[in-house]
């Protein structure tokens, strides 16, 4: 009985070996090249199931295997992260602007200045495209910000909709006549909670009044918001906080993206191209409460506006850079941009042409040309190595102690800056950039 | 002795603010589940009105259908189902047997070994990523379903706690019927499968649902090891109805989903919710 149950042990284990053995053949004489690429863009499977199955079609040798991170950047991030660290990273992810200067910092990525050189005409493309993720990624598309607003709200009060002439001071005018009500009855001119914490998006009021966050904005040692420039245009941003005309950060936390936008009682938000999906679906849901239009950002000194554009970034640990090389050509190549636009992915194409297409492709916002009049403008906002830690550490608290009226904006900027050099210095110590 | 008609009344005073509390917190705790159902019973312009709509017109209830097909949820179900059923067998069988060991058995550094055991709880799971996950890579087990269940065959995943738990729980058993089952030539594996488990039920079932519990509804593990679209969890599915810039578009599919999700969870619990209080009562009594 015992000697039986040996013997099936044994060939169970011979078995196992077998298998393996066969597997290992197998993928020995395999000779298609695998990449693996890693987004976090759920709602775009399709967009990207669409794109690979074309490729592969053009490129029978190379296999494109997606892996989607559900949840947001910070999953993405744990996730590469890690595979990273295991030696065993993906060959391209698709990064957000702060994670790309992140893993260029970090030396991380595959340069791809040669490649770019040598099979690009650059003038197809806006300038800017690749020099601005410091030719190591593509862009998959150039997000514009605009100043979204609800035309209901303003219907309401019988105010004159935001134009190409509004500055600082129309803006501010215009916000508080358009907030009004009490408690949760409280109908907000504008919504600054949302990125009042995320010192990249108030950049531009900083570019706006001809000041500067960063000493350097190619390659950031010191934070210099203590000039009067950077102050008095924190202070503006703050403001519309600080008068009630814009909820404040407490009362939007938990809240998902754009969710106060949702209850119709929000009449202007500066935000990201990206809002579009979300907007316009709203205008479906419900016309009578929601027709969003855009309009370019409110100028002052200059019309700056920042950009963000997601990039594909290859890896330097990949084993195959041609193969990577030819895919990312592809995803920014005219055939994949006509996808984009088929599909209504966002994102504004990086090829010109393609780019203009999109601009005249549908309807929705009204005025989508002035998508074009803040990229003309844009500026891409400059972050810092390990910039999501220290934008918790030493942004977060002390403008949170600002809008307390706790500290003083003077105060409020000295501390940041003397918090976030220390950091940095740190960090670019550890780093090997000091 | 006869109470008096002031301590009568003092007794329903105390009481009706005993209920009147005990309803406040129930209300506040069912709060957000009414909502979840709410939510998934109306259309996607009903669920940001103001003031909120509690009852849904019109009730939607394709909501479910919809979303259960948006994405391939009985797929992500079953998935999540052989996962989880297998976990859940393995922390039962491997938790018994160390807790068995450890709390009928004499052998020597039996109290460090469990010293130690129990050090390995105030390690957070984050700590341990890294390496686990350079093992299974290294194994060629990344993007299985393996990262996920062996552990559990291991007590990973919870062990130790579950090891915890049983142990105190095995030593509520008299260990006379150990002696007389030794008198009667029965081996320590004996005792283990034919006096302590069937004597053990109410601990196993614990066990066994906050293992179900852990497994059903865990992210980080199957966020870290699973990477082909065909594998997903239904935790992971659920989440990828959020997008990284746009955030959540679909409330209604999104609370649909979950209910459906959280209904095994729900029947688990209260089917099993006689064990399961009976067995943390009597592994507490021990302890």
């Amino acid at each position: 009985m015992r000697l039986t149950k040996v013997k099936g042990g044994i060939y169970l284990l011979v078995s196992f070996l077998v298998v393996f053995a066969v597997q290992s053949c197998l993928e020995v004489g395999y000779s298609k090249t695998s990449i693996r690429f890693v987004h976090a863009e759920a709602l775009n499977e399709e967009f990207f199931a669409t794109l690979t199955e074309m490729f592969e079609e053009k490129n029978p040798n190379i296999d494109v295997l997606i892996e989607l991170v559900p949840g947001g950047y910070d999953e993405l991030m744990q996730k590469m992260a890690l595979q990273y660290t295991a030696g065993n990273p993906a060959d391209i992810y698709l990064l957000d602007p702060g994670m790309t200067f992140e893993c260029v910092m970090r030396d991380m990525l595959l340069d791809l200045k040669p490649y770019i050189m040598r099979d690009i005409n650059l003038s197809d493309y806006y300038p800017g495209t690749f020099d601005k993720v410091y030719w190591k990624g593509v862009p998959k598309g150039v997000f514009p910000y605009v100043l979204w607003y609800n035309k209901s709200c303003f219907d309401k009060v019988g105010a004159p909709y935001p134009d190409q002439d509004w500055d600082w001071k129309t803006y501010k005018a215009m916000a508080q006549r358009l907030t009004h009500g009490t408690g949760v009855h409280k109908f907000f001119g504008t919504d600054h909670a949302i990125y009042i914490l995320d010192a990249p998006q108030i950049q531009p009021y900083i570019w706006q009044n001809e000041a500067s966050f960063w000493d350097n904005p190619e390659n950031p040692t010191k934070c210099v918001i203590t000039e009067p420039g950077a102050i008095e245009a924190i202070e503006y941003a703050a403001s519309f906080i600080m008068e009630h005309l814009s909820p404040t950060p407490t009362e939007i936390k938990g809240m998902d993206y754009l969710e106060r936008e949702s209850t119709g009682r929000i009449a202007m938000v500066p935000v990201g191209s990206w809002a579009e999906p979300k907007l316009e679906a709203l205008n479906e849901s419900n016309p009578e409460i929601f027709d969003w239009d855009i309009a370019p950002l409110p100028k002052h000194k200059n019309r700056k506006a920042p950009i963000f554009a997601d990039s594909y970034c290859p890896m330097k640990l990949t084993k195959h850079p041609e193969e990577v090389w030819e895919l990312l050509k592809f995803l920014i190549s005219e055939e994949a941009y006509e996808v984009n636009l088929e599909m209504g992915v966002g994102g504004i194409p990086t090829l010109i042409s393609l780019g203009e297409k999109y601009i005249q492709a549908k309807d929705f916002p009204m005025h989508r040309q002035f998508y074009a009049d803040s990229i003309e403008h844009g500026e891409a906002p400059v972050y810092a190595p390990d910039w999501r830690r220290i934008q918790e550490m030493c942004w977060v608290p002390p403008m949170q102690e600002y809008l307390g009226g706790k500290i003083s904006i003077q105060e409020m900027c000295r501390k940041v800056a003397s918090q976030i050099n220390q950091e940095l210095t740190a960090t670019r110590e550890e780093l090997g950039l000091e | 002795m006869e109470i008096s008609d002031g301590e009568k009344a003092k007794e329903w005073v105390s009481r009706a603010i005993s209920w009147l509390v005990i309803i406040v917190g129930a209300g506040v705790v069912l709060l957000p589940f009414v909502w979840m159902v709410s939510t998934s019973l109306k259309t996607p312009g009903q669920v940001f009105l103001f003031p909120p709509k509690w009852i849904p017109n019109p009730v939607k209830w394709s909501n479910f259908v919809e979303a259960w097909t948006a994405s391939p949820f009985t797929l992500y179900l079953i998935n999540t189902s052989v996962i989880t059923s297998l976990s859940m067998l393995g922390t039962i069988i491997s938790c018994a047997l160390v807790a068995f060991s450890f709390s009928r058995l004499r052998w020597p550094g039996r109290n460090i070994c469990f010293f130690l055991l129990l050090c390995t709880m105030m390690l957070p799971e984050q700590v341990t990523m890294i390496p686990k996950y350079l093992l299974w890579g290294r194994l060629g087990f990344v993007d299985t379903f393996v990262p996920l269940i062996a552990p559990c065959y291991l007590t990973g995943f919870g062990g130790a706690f579950f090891i915890f738990l049983l142990r105190q729980f095995f030593a509520t058993i008299p260990f006379e019927l150990d002696d007389a089952a030794r008198i009667d030539g029965c081996s320590s594996f004996g005792i283990f499968y034919r006096i302590v488990l069937p004597l053990a039920k109410p601990g196993l079932a614990v066990v066994a649902i906050f293992s179900f519990f852990d497994n059903w509804r865990d992210f980080l593990r199957p966020l870290i090891y699973i990477n082909s679209a065909n594998k997903r969890t239904l935790a992971l599915a659920i989440l990828a109805f959020r997008s990284p810039k746009v955030g959540i578009s679909n409330y209604h599919w999104l609370m649909a989903i979950s209910l459906i999700t959280l209904l095994p969870c729900i029947i688990v619990f209260v089917t099993c919710q006689r064990y399961f209080v009976r067995g943390i009562h009597l592994t507490g009594l021990k302890g």
